[in-house]
């Protein structure tokens, strides 16, 4: 008797000790996914795994990463919005992506207003040239021959921060003639093809030309950020913003790769989970990574990344419906003008007073 | 000199921590499972794994990880094999003279040869990649859009006309279905939904795993469980090493087949699975015994065995040197050094000379533990030759389900596999080939985007075509193989007319 009495309470040490464990736990009955909206390997699984990874380090726990890729990853978002609210399902993408869910009839629920986002790393877009192949060594040769319509302009894809990035350009440069543009469905490809002389200009996220930038490979006639980015003590890039007056408004929609959870989450793992964030994006790795990408670390969350992630969905819409790529127009779905945007306005759709 | 001196430091760095050793060997038999499995794949694999081997040292993971590349890439042989179900895209060439092989009672064999084949195409691109990187890169930048497009078009064609012995315009016909089934969903460029009738599911495309489990899983278990009396298969083991003079006798095949898998590796985009194919094509043109690919001999086997595995260290190329991965796994071998603070690229032998001998040594030593275990497990292997097929077959459909979900997690897939079964059922019963819709699948979206993005780089104009020598070149091999193939074609009908008569 004696025995089973001394089997009985080692048993109920355990389930006590096991309870205790999954009570201190963020996650009590399984393990988290996160569903990222593109493939593996791609620049938002690639961007997005580091910050997990020290996630998972901060909580003690396992977070899966699921790859779900398709229409510009709608179909992870909307398969996030289908799921319990519970906390357990997470979706990351590109920031960039948010604006064409509604106009390009893609995701009705994905939309930046149902989401908690983290945002760990920026990457700003930079406009890179190969002199030698193309002949164009400055920002003036680089509008004349878009002028002359002797250049064509290399992005990942159309309707990417990167491609908005050019049209803001053009426009502030006064390039009259119609950008030919070629896609190439990804920067590192884009870096190729201006380095092989098969395009004579490309728009990419600098942390993908960063290194053939080192190496001399290719020139980079500015970054989209204000101030300057000294490389080396030899090598310094210049912003857009001091090429002129007016370049001085255009608008920074360098794209962000965050992790986003429905906002209808259980309030407990929501705070768990940005008090992982902050840790890790104060890690000395991911200060590392960031600068081994050319990216800046931004450990933006709450109220200020509804903010910035609601004006880049703003932008992005306009910028699809005007160059033809969404043809619902963003009036439509109430979105405003990237000039009309007023964040005061917009905040209430968040549940901000 | 101290290049090499890096090498062999890096070897001897290997063979003295215990931990690479047992992560090598650990991480190979784990991809080789994996590849047997059908509808998991290398780039599944690294997906899942790359998150472990974060907390690993950099030695470590990428021991790790490419020990797993180069099994899954393997482990595809065993399920074409011995069961006609490819386990990877990459092993449906193999499967075309592997399981009539195993049908005649010689699956190990086979399967043997089939993983000896495997490791000289790992060893083969190993040495090249070591040897001749700075030279090699500068392939894959002369492939733009142009060559991209007919690239793939050539692809599709020969895959077509190499997989019925009988009528290639039936193979184009299947290739030709899969590519157009590669249309439906949003298209890259200006994401367009096409054929997708307002469904979110196909707004995100066919899914190529799932239905190349139903094309060749689902399809053959109907074929086989309709048949009142399954064919039954010789369930002698034999010998599992082929004698050394076959290898000796295949010399040219292995050497041309594993020239062709470095070269596909260096061209991003195109993969161990159009490696296989156009190894085969050749092995079957240039071969004494060309007549007899499709029966059941070995050098079936070895052409496309050596060569999707040369595509490892081909695809390494690029990814070392200008950050642009060769085949899908080694965009996720990209992801995971990156992770690791390790940029591939112009800068990694200046910042990181050390990283390409470490990678050389890795693979070889994957590769050693790949053959290890294949040779090891091909005779436990064998024996599922012993099971009936009517009770083996119904036994792999959850095999594929799980394949099929795990893909993309979407119900959706599994729905999709099972249509796809039937598709491939009539398909088989009207004696057409399966393997060209599957690389019709894969190659269909490469052709249609890289045509149209030629067609933005020129403006619209198709002339610039005729000024690219290596366009022209693959423009003139899609046209001999139309020639060859339309002769061949009439050839066949006029002799099914006489015989009628």
């Amino acid at each position: 008797m004696k025995k089973y009495g001394f089997l009985a309470a080692a048993f109920l040490v355990l389930v006590l000790a096991a309870g205790a464990s999954a009570a201190d736990k963020v996650w009590e009955k399984g393990t988290p996914t996160v569903f990222v909206g593109f493939g593996a390997g791609g620049g938002t699984d690639t961007a997005v795994r580091p910050l997990i990874a020290l996630m998972e380090e901060r909580l003690g726990e396992t977070i899966n990463v699921v790859n779900m890729p398709g229409a510009a990853s709608a179909v992870a978002a909307e398969h996030v919005m289908g799921l319990a609210k519970d906390g357990y399902s997470m979706f990351s993408t590109g920031s960039g992506c948010f604006g064409g869910f509604l106009v390009t009839d893609t995701s009705k629920q994905g939309v930046p207003w149902n989401w908690w986002g983290f945002h760990h790393i920026q990457g700003p877009a930079a406009l890179v040239v190969n002199p030698e192949k193309s002949g164009i060594n400055t920002v003036e040769d680089a509008v004349k021959a878009l002028n002359e319509g002797k250049a064509s302009v290399g992005v990942s894809s159309l309707g990417a921060g990167i491609h908005a990035f050019v049209e803001a350009f053009a426009r502030a440069a006064g390039v009259k003639e119609k950008i030919n543009y070629v896609t190439s469905g990804g920067d590192g490809k884009t870096c190729v093809a201006v380095m092989a002389g098969e395009i004579e200009i490309g728009s990419i996220s600098f942390s993908a030309g960063i290194d053939y930038v080192r190496a001399g490979q290719l020139k980079v006639l500015f970054l989209n950020r204000n101030d300057e980015l000294k490389l080396s003590d030899t090598l310094a890039i210049p912003p857009i913003t001091s090429l002129g007056a007016a370049y001085k408004d255009i608008p920074n929609l360098a794209e962000t790769w965050p992790v986003m959870i429905p906002r209808e989450a259980p309030k407990a793992i929501v705070d768990k989970l940005q008090e992982a964030f902050v840790w890790a994006c104060q890690q000395p790795e991911m200060k590392e990574f960031a600068e081994k990408m050319g990216y800046q670390v931004i450990t933006r969350y709450g109220e200020e990344a509804d903010r910035v992630l609601d004006y880049q969905y703003a932008a992005y819409a306009w910028i699809l419906y005007d160059s033809g790529l969404a043809e619902t127009s963003p009036e439509k779905f109430s979105i405003p003008r990237p000039e009309n945007w007023d964040w005061n306005k917009e905040k209430a759709k968040y549940g901000y007073k | 000199m101290e290049y090499f001196q890096h090498i062999f430091g890096m070897f001897a760095a290997m063979a003295k921590d215990p931990w690479i050793i047992a992560l090598i060997f650990g991480g190979a038999v784990m991809g080789l499972l994996v590849g047997v499995i059908p509808g998991l794949t290398a780039t599944m694999a690294l997906a899942l794994l790359i998150n472990i081997s974060y907390g690993m040292p950099l030695e470590r993971a990428v021991a790790f990880l490419l020990a797993v590349y180069v099994g899954a890439t393997s482990g595809g042989l065993c399920s074409a094999i011995m069961i006609n179900i490819p386990g990877t895209p990459a092993a449906a060439a193999t499967s075309l003279d592997g399981f009539p092989l195993a049908k005649k009672g010689m699956g190990g064999l086979a399967l043997g040869t089939g993983f000896i084949a495997s490791f000289i195409g790992t060893v083969f691109s190993i040495l090249i990649m070591l040897t001749l990187t700075p030279v090699l890169y500068r392939l894959a930048m002369k492939f733009g859009h142009w060559e991209m497009f007919l690239l793939a078009l050539f692809g599709i064609m020969i895959c077509g006309s190499m997989s019925t012995d009988k009528d290639p315009i039936k193979g184009w016909i299947v290739g030709f279905l899969g590519f157009a089934l590669s249309m439906v969903g949003m298209e890259e460029i200006y994401a367009f939904p096409r054929f997708t009738f307002g469904s979110l599911q196909l707004k995100g495309g066919i899914p190529l795993i799932a239905t190349l489990i139903g094309v060749f899983g689902i399809s053959e278990v109907l074929g086989v469980l309709q048949e009142s009396v399954p064919y039954k298969i010789e369930g002698k083991i034999g010998r599992i090493i082929p004698p050394l003079g076959v290898f000796r006798s295949l010399l040219p095949s292995v050497l041309r087949s594993g020239v062709i898998g470095v070269i596909i590796g260096i061209i991003p985009g195109a993969g161990e699975d159009v490696g296989a194919w156009l190894a085969y094509d050749m092995g079957k043109r240039r071969s004494k015994d060309g007549d007899k690919f499709g029966t059941g001999v070995l050098e079936g086997v070895v052409c496309p065995e050596v060569a999707n595995n040369a595509v490892i260290g081909g695809a390494m190329i690029p990814l070392l040197t200008l950050a642009v991965p060769g085949s899908p796994p080694a965009a996720m071998f990209l992801a995971a050094m990156n992770l690791h603070g390790v940029r591939p690229g112009p800068m990694l032998n200046i910042e990181n000379p050390a990283f390409l001998p470490m990678v050389g040594a890795a693979l070889m030593c994957a590769s050693l533990a790949m053959l290890f275990w294949g040779l090891l497990l091909a005779k436990p292997m064998v024996g599922i030759l012993k099971i009936k097929r009517e009770i083996l077959l119904p036994l792999v459909v959850p095999l594929t389900v799980i394949g099929a979900y795990g893909g993309g997690v979407r119900i959706f897939d599994v729905y999709l596999m099972l249509f796809a079964g039937v598709i491939g059922y009539v398909l088989r019963q009207m004696d057409y080939p399966l393997a060209p819709m599957v690389l019709g699948l894969i190659l269909g979206p490469l052709a249609d985007v890289s045509f149209r993005q030629a067609l933005m780089q020129s403006r619209g104009r198709v002339m610039p075509l005729l000024e690219r020598p290596i366009g022209l070149i693959l423009l003139a091999a899609v046209a001999w193989l139309i020639w060859t193939g339309a002769v061949r074609a009439r050839t066949y009908y006029r002799k099914m007319d006489a015989q009628t008569e």
